[in-house]
This record gives C-alpha cells, sequence and structure tokens, in this order.
C-alpha cells in the first residue's frame, strides 16, 4: 500500500513538471527562435529501489527505503527539445535573418557563445552586428561583424555585401546534433563542441516563429491535468486505507 | 510553478494591446513611427551546480518585451504648402526641444511664426535656428533644404538649411512625444548632414509623411494577443486547479 503511495506520488511529481513545461512552451508561442519542449517517455518494467542503487529520474531522491519491486507502467524520464523548424515570417526589417540550416551563433561580452534560430539582429552603437541583448553576431570563423551605416544585402551563404559592393563579412551559421545542444533560454543553447560550419539558409528579412504547437500543448494539459487528479483520488483512498489499518484495526 | 510562464505571458499581451492602441489611434499621425512588441527569450546559461535560487526560471515564460520604433517610409502626402517636406529616406530634421535639447522629427510642418522665425507647429525651432528676415515674403523650401524668400526686389535669396541627421540604430530612439525623438547611447552618434549631399535623399517639398501604420497588420497583432491572452489565462487556471488538488491531497 505504501508502495502504491510512492507510485502515485511519482505520477504526480512528473505531472506537476510536465505542466511547467507545458506552460513555458504555450508563453513563448509568439517568441522568435523558440524551441519547444516535449516529454520523452520511458517505461520501466520493474523499478526495484535501494539506498545504494542511484535512484532513476523521476523519482524523488528523497525515497531512501528498500522498498521492493513496483510494477510502474509509464513514466515522463525527462524532457527533450524539439528542433522542429518553426514558420519563417516575413518582418521588413533588413537586420532579421533566418536560417533552415544550423544556428546563429550569438557570443557575449563575456565570451560565452550562445546558439540560437532567433535572428533578431540590430547594430550596436559601434556598427556591430549584435542581438536585442547586444551580444555579438559571429562569423563563420568567430569573429566579431561591422556594419557599414547604409543599407546592406545578406545573402543565402550569409555574405554581407553594402549598395556600392563592398562586402563586410559573413553571418555564420553552425550545425549541432541535437543531443550537444543544451537549453540556455527561451531561444538559445550552449554547446561544448563548437559546432560544424554550414552555409546556404540564411533568408533576410525574416524571422523564425515559435515551434510551439498550441492545439497539442492544450490536449496534453488537460490529459497532464486528469492524471493529476486521477492520481490524487487513489493517493485519498491509500491515506484512507492507511488510516482504517492504523487507527481502527485491532480495536473493539 | 507553471505561473511565472502564464504570468510572463499575460503581460507579453497586455504589451502587444498597449501597442496596437497607441499605433491606431496615431494612424493619422504625419510623421508618426509605429512600434513594435516582440517577445524574447533571454540568453542565460544555467549551471546545474549553482544555488537554484540564484538561477533564472529556464522555464519562466516569456524573459523579456521589448518595443522597437518601426522607421519603414509611410506614404508621401501633397499637402500644397511651400514650406511642409517629406522626407524620403531613414534620416530625421534636427530640433530644439523646449528644454533646450537636440531633438529629431520626421514631421517637415514648417511654418513662421510672428517673428519670422521657422518653426514646428508646435512651436520648436530648428536646430540650427533659420529665421525669415523682416520685410520678405513668400518663403519656401526646395529639394536640397534650402528655404528661400522673396526680398523687396522681388528677387528670390536663400535665408537658412534645415540640418538632417542619421543614426546607426534608430529603431533605439526614445519617443518624447509630439513628434519629438531623443538620441540614446543604443542609437549610436547622430551624423549630420543636408538633404542632397553626404548621403542624404532630397526631401519633397509641399508633402509631407503619412503615419507608416498598417491597420491589417495592427489588427491581426490585436486579435492574437487576445487569443494569447485567453490562452495563458486558461494556462494560469489549470494550475490553479493542479494546485487546488495538491492541497486537498488528503483529507
Amino acid at each position: 500500500m505504501i508502495k502504491g503511495l510512492y507510485s502515485a506520488f511519482t505520477a504526480l511529481q512528473a505531472a506537476w513538471r510536465y505542466q511547467d513545461v507545458l506552460s513555458n512552451n504555450i508563453a513563448n508561442a509568439n517568441t522568435p527562435g523558440f524551441k519547444r519542449e516535449i516529454a520523452s517517455q520511458e517505461s520501466f518494467a520493474d523499478v526495484l529501489l535501494s539506498r545504494q542503487t542511484p535512484i532513476p529520474a523521476p523519482l524523488s531522491v528523497t525515497i531512501q527505503q528498500v522498498i521492493g519491486q513496483i510494477g510502474t507502467g509509464t513514466f515522463i524520464a525527462d524532457f527533450a527539445t524539439d528542433f522542429q523548424e518553426g514558420n519563417f515570417k516575413p518582418t521588413g526589417n533588413e537586420l532579421n535573418m533566418a536560417t533552415s540550416v544550423g544556428f546563429f551563433a550569438i557570443e557575449s561580452g563575456g565570451g560565452t557563445r550562445f546558439y540560437t534560430r532567433d535572428g533578431s539582429f540590430v547594430r550596436n552603437s559601434s556598427g556591430n552586428l549584435v542581438n536585442s541583448e547586444g551580444y555579438y553576431v559571429l562569423d563563420p570563423s568567430g569573429g566579431r561583424i561591422n556594419l557599414p551605416a547604409d543599407k546592406v544585402e545578406v545573402s543565402q551563404s550569409g555574405v554581407i555585401t553594402s549598395e556600392d559592393g563592398a562586402v563586410h563579412g559573413t553571418v555564420g551559421t553552425f550545425d549541432f546534433k541535437p543531443a550537444d545542444l543544451t537549453r540556455a533560454g527561451q531561444a538559445f543553447f550552449t554547446s561544448t563542441t563548437p559546432g560544424v560550419v554550414v552555409s546556404g539558409g540564411i533568408r533576410q528579412g525574416l524571422l523564425e516563429e515559435s515551434n510551439t504547437e498550441l492545439l497539442a500543448e492544450m490536449t496534453t494539459m488537460m490529459a497532464v491535468q486528469r492524471t493529476f487528479q486521477a492520481n490524487q483520488t487513489i493517493l485519498a483512498r491509500l491515506d484512507e486505507n492507511l488510516n482504517e489499518a492504523a487507527g481502527s484495526l485491532g480495536r473493539f | 510553478m507553471s505561473f511565472s510562464a502564464a504570468a510572463s505571458s499575460l503581460a507579453y499581451s497586455q504589451t502587444v494591446m498597449d501597442v496596437v492602441a497607441h499605433n491606431l489611434a496615431n494612424i493619422s499621425t504625419n510623421g508618426f513611427k509605429k512600434i513594435v512588441a516582440k517577445a524574447s527569450g533571454r540568453a542565460t546559461e544555467i549551471d546545474p551546480a549553482a544555488d537554484p535560487s540564484t538561477q533564472v526560471n529556464p522555464r519562466g515564460g516569456v524573459a523579456e518585451t521589448t518595443t522597437d520604433l518601426i522607421i519603414g517610409q509611410g506614404p508621401t502626402l501633397a499637402t500644397g504648402e511651400p514650406l511642409t517636406f517629406a522626407l524620403q529616406d531613414d534620416s530625421f530634421l534636427r530640433v530644439m526641444n523646449s528644454d533646450g535639447a537636440v531633438a529629431y522629427t520626421r514631421l517637415g510642418a514648417l511654418r513662421t511664426d510672428a517673428a519670422g522665425n521657422i518653426t514646428l507647429p508646435s512651436g520648436r525651432f530648428l536646430e540650427p535656428p533659420v529665421v525669415v528676415p523682416d520685410g520678405t515674403h513668400s518663403p519656401e523650401i526646395d529639394p536640397d533644404g534650402w528655404i528661400s524668400s522673396v526680398d523687396a526686389s522681388g528677387a528670390r535669396q536663400n535665408v537658412g538649411r534645415i540640418t538632417l541627421a542619421r543614426f546607426l540604430n534608430p529603431a533605439a530612439l526614445e519617443f518624447l512625444g509630439g513628434g519629438l525623438y531623443l538620441e540614446t547611447s543604443r542609437t549610436g552618434a547622430a551624423v549630420e548632414g543636408s538633404p542632397g549631399s553626404d548621403g542624404f535623399a532630397r526631401v519633397v517639398p509641399g508633402a509631407l509623411e503619412g503615419s507608416n501604420v498598417e491597420i491589417a497588420e495592427e489588427f491581426t497583432n490585436m486579435i492574437v494577443a487576445q487569443r494569447a491572452y485567453q490562452v495563458a489565462s486558461k494556462t494560469f487556471s489549470i494550475g490553479d486547479e493542479m494546485l487546488r488538488i495538491a492541497t486537498n491531497l488528503t483529507k
């Protein structure tokens, strides 16, 4: 019965975390470059818990006792990022860019490198190409890009030319295996690997929209809420039984 | 928990509605530049080893909402007034604000006051100021920005020239109200010049630049924001329902 309590608890905890993920996905439905998180599910046939064995996700590390085998069904083991491409939306802004291959690389003043599909770039006061936070957009070799004051054209391979034909640098795009990317903010990722330089997918004047799928998120949210409710009912019933066992058994 | 994500989405939708209202109110304001609200996720490195209370919530919804100025060219509307002009590129007219600071505007609706000073309709002087001398009449502006008037002998003489300025990042200009903008640290220094030279386009006299607000675009943004608000409210109530269930876990 107490095993049943922990089963229900793990389901509740998983549902609670899932609700967080879904809310975040929905809130960022209008954030350019946002990549939603989806649940990657894992089945456990049996789970053996003990003090020595590492506790597998999503079970809480506070469960310390040896409680034997539990049939645990399907659990949400972890959340993965869905790298599906969002729609490209024209904005009319000449410094907005979208890429269909790889990610843009931006670097903070302190040297931390982030990768993103959010191509909402502007000039800073020195003429460097930066994103809305002021982080520098990098070229394929990792250097910063400086733009002239007048209109520029960005080709599909990222080459920036001004109206007189002069070249002012190249916007770099880098490709990664999804497993190498770690989330760092809603539309940004960091990676331990430098990524593979790719080119040919840049479109000027467009922004990639969020890849949130509203219907899918709302439907899953309904299921999550009902899972939560169902497990609460189980927990309440088990609690009632335990109350009987602890309080009434053996009494005359 | 999920409330911060929902709350951030509600705040973003509210900002979009405010922006739409501001733009639509100025659909007929000459020289007006629309603004657009943009949601963005901030780039923050999540350090798993660090104290969670010091970390930014990675599932906190919209990290920040910015409003950007869109400098896109509005339509050129003929006025028939000889002192009015419409700018044709992304530059601004240099004027003096009432508190003595230099300000910039797209509104080329110049006129003379009782003393012959060339001013905007609000009374703001050009910077540097231009004065139409006493005894002259019929002031007008030409495509190169020269303001001229006819003297007593009937000859047209130049009496001054407008100064234009452009910025590396004009979207970061601060809106003062009354059609005036201020330079900020993010716009880059103002580069000055005159129409028809130094890379500045010639102006069109006898016309004004209309507002660059587009109704269809604003209504689309408004509808999307309204639905986003509804969805965020729903997320909020589902989170609330789950909390209610949690508080009733056991009798």
